[in-house]
């Protein structure tokens, strides 16, 4: 009898857990990689007609610092990953007389990693520097925060729990500025899916994950 | 059913205890989290036992992301082998997992359900004639399963979590 009654009230818990239905994914995002940095890994991007192929090639060291090699449309790039901060190497040169004479070499914070809704992060270089006598005032600054949690319709497909993350950068050179500012999506598991950037849209055509 | 219900009444044991071992994550939460510590609070009547367990996980890609879970179990412990001073229980119920994810300042909350599931082996004592104390060993399972529907699709995420725990309980009343 006992027996009977301790199942009369299993029973109703085991239902209660196949119609309950709780649609936040926490433990789904949590177990997932949003930012995947595995050699063989491609993506292409479309803005406005401009194909944009990044691809990562092998492992590599760049200043004492463990790195990833892409190639970005030819152009190299180097990314790290080191204890949830990927690092992107931001290198300006200035020309004299076919010289390249180096303004920036440093490694700046782009993404923290895993996206956690309301978490955010900034990286500043700030610098002065003579070249033949002329004075370059260097001020690049980052700052990016987790907004948003949706899924997000790109070319590419659908994506499922993407992060959105707002961003800003300002790079400022004497008294040049160049300012950027927008918004990224990443799904799991693929990387950044899409990107508006000072009101122009970027969005992934087609990748392989390795 | 009235009978059944009459059964509440008769209360045949009320026990209480506490356990504690190692847990992990499976599959890609495993990828992303370290094995960590579960302690268990619990209250039994007649097999039925309402629990509290708490864990912390440490993320392996950041070492200030934490996976905080907090437990509130409901099972019946079934003994389906007794000898004279033990006796090994299937455990089968469901638990209510608050769960929250935090980086620095910033945290993800939400709440899911699961299966628990497992065995126990229990050992008695007789200390003195009111004093029973009980070791008690267990190998639960708590897998969170959710499924929708999206895109014409069905997506399904499980998630496994395994504790192996030791502990002690004493029982108050027996008939």
């Amino acid at each position: 009898m006992r027996n009977k009654f301790n199942w009369l009230v299993i029973f109703p818990i085991f239902v209660l857990l196949i119609v309950s239905c709780n649609d936040d994914w926490l433990l789904y995002r949590a177990g997932n990689d949003y930012f995947p940095l595995k050699n063989g890994t491609w993506w292409k991007y479309e803005s406005d007609g401009v194909i944009t192929n990044i691809e990562i090639q092998t492992d590599t060291v760049i200043n004492n610092q463990p790195c990833s090699h892409w190639i970005t449309n030819f152009a190299d790039e180097y990314w790290s990953k080191d204890n949830g901060n990927i690092k992107k190497i931001i290198l300006k040169t200035v020309n004299y007389n076919g010289t390249d004479y180096v303004l920036q070499q440093n490694w700046l914070l782009e993404y923290e990693i895993p996206f956690i809704l309301g978490n955010y992060w900034t990286d500043t270089f700030n610098d002065t520097i003579v070249i033949l006598g002329d004075t370059y005032r260097i001020y690049h600054t980052i700052w990016r925060n987790v907004v948003d949690i949706a899924d997000t319709s790109v070319p590419a497909g659908t994506f499922f729990q993407t992060y959105k993350l707002e961003f800003s950068e300002t790079f400022m050179l004497n008294d040049s500025t160049e300012q950027y500012s927008g918004y990224e999506w990443f799904a799991p598991g693929i990387g950044l899916i899409k990107r508006i950037i000072n009101n122009s849209d970027e969005v992934l055509i087609d990748y392989l994950v390795k | 059913m009235f009978s059944s219900l009459i059964c509440l009444l008769i209360i045949n044991s009320i026990e209480v205890g506490a356990h504690f071992g190692p847990t992990s994550p499976t599959g890609s939460l495993a990828n992303n989290y370290r094995l960590t510590t579960i302690g268990s609070l619990f209250g039994q009547v007649n097999n039925l036992e309402l629990d509290y367990s708490y864990s912390k996980f440490n993320g392996k890609i950041n070492n200030r992301d934490f996976l905080f879970l907090h437990i509130i179990g409901f099972s019946y412990q079934y003994p389906f082998l007794q000898m004279t001073n033990s006796q090994f229980t299937a455990v089968l119920g469901g638990n209510y997992n608050r769960v929250i994810r935090k980086l620095v300042s910033a945290h993800e909350a939400s709440y899911v359900l699961g299966l628990k599931y497992g065995l126990g082996f229990n050992k008695n004592f007789t200390v003195s004639e009111h004093l029973r104390p009980t070791l008690l060993s267990r190998l639960c399972l708590n897998q969170i399963i959710q499924a929708r529907s999206w895109n014409s699709n069905q997506l399904l995420s499980s998630n496994l979590f395994i504790s192996l725990t030791v502990g002690l309980s004493f029982r108050f009343h027996e008939k």
